[in-house]
């Protein structure tokens, strides 16, 4: 959340998050290298260089594919997704090396441009043993460049969520490429079955995962709410929603998040303006609803960022029958300000009681 | 339909994609797999020039080893008519051909016994000699050169 642009906005926790992300990196790769050494002398540097960063883009890109999915099904992982990007970033950059070195070692000895020797030394489309792999690469390679320099908030204000989010979501194109050029590459020369074992883990985790959590999320959506009275819908009760916290409901076209601090109910769209992140999953703190993904911040009674800041959310009516709560699910415009509904204090037994008696007599 | 609402709509499509993608690449990520597992190329199988299965014969008359092959002349009797030739270790050259020869080479003017490879166990048949020397020379034909010279 910011008023203007700056490289990175460092924090302590983005702080801790890189420096434990180079500190697995260097390791990761030190110990590579070092026991392929040991093990097979005769490999060069550049080889071996090839070879580490590969494992090592392939494991940060399989970690990195399943925090959105964990986050959706477990919360406690919200803490993973904050600077996502940067592992994003880095896992580019792994690549990168990876790229870089292999068209250094197997394209850049003849008197062919090495990117031109990249697309036309092998032409064996129609073999699936030999086929050119290095080219899927390429082009996945191409994707994670895109995602890394895209990766600012600068470019997701400038191209807007909606073309932030659809080109961010190739990922999962370039994922599937990185699959066939692990298995149409080394895969075809490799005889170890460990290699083929370890991607099918890989695979079928995230397959698992985001399968789990895209059907829960759809599930979410696709709640019917039957019940309704002058545009109110009845949602949910109101000891179902914990203090300083919210509940969504999915009326129409996208979720609302209704919810309960300072004795009253607040209904706001659920969608956060900066990435998209379901602020319903979010908490109150500061007396702000704080979107759980990067932080975002917006009043409860108008849907507005705390100056400076200027993001804006929509607002809805809320209404308590009863112990049973109501959303209108008409949004007002975005930064409009509504009352909530206040939340009827239930007695003590014994007040009600002593009142009783004292009317009686 | 405003822009607000479009975002809003937005949003929930992405959810709904986002499982669409994910249907879909359980079955093609799946299907990759297997099918490149498939195709992978077997493994090659050594074809040795002169098959191994040649019984050698029951007398070994002279022997000659080095570092990486063993020479042996074999025979029925004591007349050897069977040369056997052992890789011990990998050669370092893919292919190269033997010949009988007098004490000084040519190969114009010398017997072809066979070609060996790399690896593997050879048995040529000898003519009977009346001789009591034989030389062979290992003669790398693609280079033209003589790798090693077995004298019995």
């Amino acid at each position: 959340m910011g008023t203007s642009y700056q490289a990175v906005g460092w924090n302590r926790q983005k702080k801790i998050y890189d420096w434990f992300i180079f500190g697995f990196c260097v390791t990761y790769l030190g110990i590579f290298i070092s026991l392929s050494s040991i093990f097979n002398s005769q490999v060069t540097f550049e080889t071996l260089l090839i070879r580490s960063t590969s494992t090592l883009a392939a494991l940060l890109l399989h970690v990195i594919l399943s925090i959105g999915p964990l986050t959706r099904i477990n919360t406690k992982f919200l803490p993973l997704l904050y600077n996502r990007r940067h592992l994003g970033v880095t896992m580019f950059m792994i690549a990168a090396i990876h790229g870089s070195f292999s068209i250094m070692q197997f394209h850049s000895l003849g008197n062919v441009n090495p990117l031109v020797s990249l697309f036309t030394s092998n032409t064996r489309f129609d073999s699936l043993p030999g086929f050119p792999f290095q080219a899927l690469g390429f082009f996945a390679l191409v994707i994670f460049f895109l995602m890394a320099i895209t990766s600012h908030d600068f470019w997701l204000h400038n191209l807007s969520p909606k073309v932030w989010k659809a080109l961010h979501m190739f990922v999962y194109a370039a994922y599937f490429l990185v699959v066939l050029h692990v298995m149409l590459g080394v895969i075809q020369f490799e005889t170890n079955p460990l290699f083929v074992i370890i991607l099918l883990i890989g695979t079928t985790i995230l397959i698992i995962l985001h399968l789990a959590a895209g059907t829960k999320e759809v599930h979410i959506d696709n709640v019917k709410f039957d019940m309704e009275t002058d545009g109110f819908v009845k949602v949910c009760d109101v000891n179902d929603i914990e203090e300083d916290k919210a509940k969504m409901f999915c009326i129409g076209k996208e979720r609302i998040a209704v919810y309960k601090t300072q004795g009253k109910l607040f209904a706001v769209n659920n969608v956060c303006k900066h990435q998209n992140g379901p602020l319903g999953e979010g908490k109150v703190l500061d007396g702000c609803i704080t979107c759980p993904w990067h932080g975002y911040q917006y009043l409860p009674h108008n849907g507005q960022s705390p100056p400076p800041f200027k993001e804006k959310v929509s607002t809805y009516d809320v209404m308590i029958g009863g112990v049973t709560v109501w959303v209108n699910p008409k949004p007002y415009p975005e930064g409009t300000e509504r009352p909530g509904a206040t939340i009827a204090i239930p007695r003590p037994v014994d007040e009600k009681i002593s009142e009783s008696l004292i009317l009686n007599n | 339909m405003d822009k607000r609402q479009k975002s809003q709509q937005m949003i929930r499509s992405l959810r709904k994609r986002h499982l669409q993608i994910w249907s879909a690449l359980a079955v093609l990520i799946p299907v990759s797999i297997v099918s490149a597992v498939i195709a992978r190329p077997k493994p090659i199988t050594t074809i040795l020039l002169q098959p191994e299965e040649v019984a050698p014969l029951p007398v070994v008359i002279k022997t000659v080893e080095r570092e990486n092959y063993v020479v042996r002349l074999r025979g029925s009797n004591e007349t050897p008519t069977q040369l056997e030739w052992i890789n011990r270790n990998i050669l370092t050259f893919p292919t190269a051909v033997i010949y009988k020869t007098q004490a000084t080479f040519s190969p114009r003017h010398s017997d072809l016994i066979g070609r060996i490879e790399a690896r593997g166990t050879y048995r040529f048949a000898l003519k009977p000699d009346q001789g009591s020397e034989y030389h062979f020379v290992l003669y790398d034909f693609i280079h033209q050169q003589k790798i090693d010279s077995i004298n019995f």
